[in-house]
């Protein structure tokens, strides 16, 4: 047992665990990950998909074994604190010993002053000097001597104790975040309102009922003069049984939060809505018509010549032919017929012809007498909101205020002790002032000059 | 655009002051010392002036914003933040020596940057932040402080401890001792600015995407670049080492950065596209 306490409190045992994310995280960089790694694993030989699946490379951040390494690093980091803390405390509360011989005996020369007063005066002016830099004095007294000890910065010692707390810290809100939080998402159309969205999870995709609706009034996109996206916006409200509660424009970096649930604005795209513009041209000549088509609902041909229904909108087929829509054609005459009308017929007739001659479904003068071209179809603007509920973000940026606290506590603070000897000497003293510091070697002397000059002057002016 | 052309003209004045201090490690002149310092101080001048002043000309063209917005720009504040610290420590520590090796990293970046797209471009509104500036800054002078520490090890390796040099090169480097402070409290300063760096990243990147941490490979490569500065100051606080492995380690950790910062645009995808244009 005592074995694998100190085996778990070893700093080996930490910088091995350190190299060791290190180098697998970059496995991860290289194996993609999520739905592109599902797609990556279909293409790879027998052996390697074993492998990457074995070891679930294609998602290794979420894989046991990772977490397993992160879980023993904090187990190393809090045993580590639990072993060193008591030690540390002691080191706070610990008085030394103001008359330590070894360590007047190491100081330099520079560090030796001589003082024409008692003894005792000599303390007083030196006891004023070091209390202005100085919290804590301490003095005693012998025969001969009279001694000091003072210090400063003893928190600097907890410093590394913060740091790896926070690290503590910002772990637990991401569990808590992972257990009781979740994140989806939720598309609404123009005009358009929800009240739920679709979960991301590993079971797949579900539904969560927000308990309250959303709606986008607006969604609109602005652009530079080159074309590049300037500004997505959505005007979103929220309303709990018919009433507006709240309201606000969402833009990139500007969520909104409601009930501890965030909405973010992700994407911007658009659906086809159901209406659309259609010219029809008759062989015999007679001036082409233009007609005005709703979804589902019959629109009549010119001169009786029987109706079109429009079926389907597409705002973008087969996601690269463009808008595109679905119209059953009944004729007065003949059969009836379903027809794919493009937008952009001409350079889709260039780009896949191929594809447009396998069906007639293509062929947008199927019908005699007819000829159809689709003039536009209603496109209505569609805000993608990306929805997270995460009450493990209180922790997550404690621990990230916390830990920038603490390395400048650890890396820029130093515990600095100053010892003072005050020696008789005939009518006179002399004076030796020594220190030690745990961090930052050349602070603590740039300290001691700083110390001794203001002695030498203190004692020259009175 | 007037802060391209002084930015060309920068990477000269970075190579020439390069020059200056090789000269002067070469013939042991001080004067050619007293040169590059001047060399380098007039490259700073010049480097901010052009980094103001493409403040500036983004701003008539009416997209104003700070100028850290691309890998173009991005390597122009890195080689910026580089000589600024370098000429720090240059007056902290008054030894020239360091030039030799820290010269070339910022004219490196500067002639890297040619390469890249110049143009001043809007920013989409997923970097439209003040967490950009943030971020940016944070980062980069984490990154240089790295890039001295890396400096300082090559030139602990080249000097070893207690060996009396014959040749006027190795005799102007700082002892060992004094190179090793540097390093590591140049490390220090780099990890505390990386870890800002990665914590404004992971803040924004929750008040845009509603996500502190994706695994994206530039987010990994920087925690990555974390461990094994994090191993590194462990092992120097607690275990005591010293020396040579301090040096490899900062070595490692540099390669670790360069590519975090360059190798996941050239070779891998994510996130953070908009810095490889």
């Amino acid at each position: 047992m005592k074995k694998i306490w100190d085996s778990l409190c070893s700093v080996k045992l930490t910088i091995f665990l350190l190299v060791l994310l290190a180098g697998t995280s970059i496995i991860g960089t290289i194996i993609p990950q999520g739905e592109a790694g599902g797609q990556f694993i279909k293409n790879l030989g027998p052996v390697f998909q074993k492998i990457v699946v074995s070891f679930q490379l294609q998602d290794m951040y979420h894989s046991l074994w990772f977490q397993l390494i992160i879980f023993i690093l904090t187990l190393n980091l809090i045993a580590c604190s639990i072993n060193k803390l008591p030690g540390t405390f002691r080191l706070y509360k610990k008085i030394p010993s103001p008359d330590r011989e070894k360590i007047y005996s190491d100081a330099s020369a520079d560090r030796k002053i001589k003082s024409r007063r008692t003894a005792s005066e000599t303390f007083t002016l030196v006891k004023d000097v070091i209390r202005r830099h100085y919290s804590r004095t301490v003095g005693k007294k012998d025969d001969s001597s009279i001694y000091l000890y003072a210090d400063r910065g003893r928190y600097s010692l907890f410093g590394v104790y913060l740091v790896h707390f926070s690290v503590i810290l910002i772990l637990a809100g991401a569990i808590i975040g992972s257990l009781y939080g979740f994140k989806g998402y939720v598309n609404i159309a123009e005009g358009e309102s929800v009240d739920s969205v679709s979960i991301f999870g590993s079971s797949g995709h579900n539904h969560k009922d927000l308990g309250f609706t959303v709606s986008c009034d607006k969604s609109t996109v602005e652009y530079y003069d080159d074309g590049r996206p300037k500004e997505y916006k959505s005007d979103i409200r929220i309303s709990v049984d018919g009433k507006t509660v709240k309201e606000a424009s969402l833009l990139v970096n500007h969520p909104l939060t409601f009930r501890g649930i965030t909405f973010y604005l992700s994407n911007m795209g658009v659906v086809p809505g159901d209406e659309a513009l259609i010219t029809v041209n008759t062989k015999d000549g007679k001036k082409p018509a233009t007609l005005h088509a709703t979804l589902g609902k019959p629109t009549p041909l010119p001169d009786n010549g029987g109706e079109i229904i429009l079926e389907d909108t597409s705002e973008d087929f087969m996601r690269m032919m463009g808008p595109a829509v679905l119209i059953r054609v009944k004729p007065s005459v003949g059969e009836e017929a379903q027809i794919w009308l493009f937008k952009y017929y001409k350079e889709v007739q260039e780009r896949f012809s191929s594809i447009l001659k396998r069906s007639p479904k293509f062929n947008p003068a199927a019908v005699e007498p007819f000829t159809f071209t689709l003039d536009d179809v209603e496109l209505v603007p569609l805000t993608g909101l990306q929805v997270n509920k995460d009450p493990g973000i209180f922790f997550i940026y404690s621990g990230f205020f916390a830990i920038v606290i603490g390395l400048f506590i650890t890396f820029f603070t130093s515990h600095r002790r100053v010892w003072v000897k005050i020696q008789e000497d005939g009518k006179g003293a002399r004076i030796t002032v020594a220190g030690r510091a745990n961090k930052n070697p050349v602070g603590m002397e740039n300290d001691l000059d700083r110390l001794t000059n203001q002695i030498k002057t203190k004692l020259d002016r009175k | 655009m007037t802060s391209g052309v002084i930015f060309n003209y920068i990477t000269f004045i970075y190579f020439f002051a390069f020059f200056a201090y090789l000269l002067m490690m070469c013939m042991g002149k001080e004067i050619f010392g007293k040169i590059a310092t001047v060399i380098t101080l007039v490259g700073l001048i010049g480097h901010t002036a052009g980094l103001v002043l493409r403040w500036i000309e983004s701003y008539k063209l009416g997209i104003g914003h700070a100028p850290l917005s691309n890998l173009y720009e991005s390597l122009i504040f890195f080689s910026w933040t580089i000589i600024l610290l370098y000429l720090l420590v240059e007056w902290r520590i008054g030894n020239k020596s360091i030039g030799v090796f820290v010269t070339p990293i910022a004219f490196l970046a500067m002639a890297y940057s040619s390469f890249s797209n110049d143009a001043i471009e809007p920013l989409l509104p997923a970097l439209q932040s003040n967490w950009l500036t943030a971020h940016v800054i944070t980062c980069f002078v984490g990154y240089s402080s790295f890039a001295l520490s890396f400096g300082l090890s090559i030139m602990y390796l080249l000097k070893k401890p207690g060996a009396t040099h014959e040749n006027i090169f190795m005799r102007l480097i700082p002892a060992p001792e004094v190179l090793e402070e540097l390093s590591y409290q140049m490390v220090v300063i780099g990890f505390l600015m990386l870890t800002l760096g990665i914590i404004t990243g992971a803040v924004w990147a929750n008040s845009a995407w509603g996500t502190y941490w994706s695994w994206d490979p530039k987010e990994t490569w920087s925690l990555i670049t974390w461990f094994v500065y994090a191993a590194m100051l462990h092992s120097r606080m607690v275990s005591g080492w010293r020396g040579k492995k301090m040096a490899i380690f900062s070595i490692v950790g540099f390669f670790c950065v360069i590519f975090t910062y360059l190798g996941v645009n050239l070779l891998l995808s994510g996130l953070h596209s908009y810095g490889s244009a």
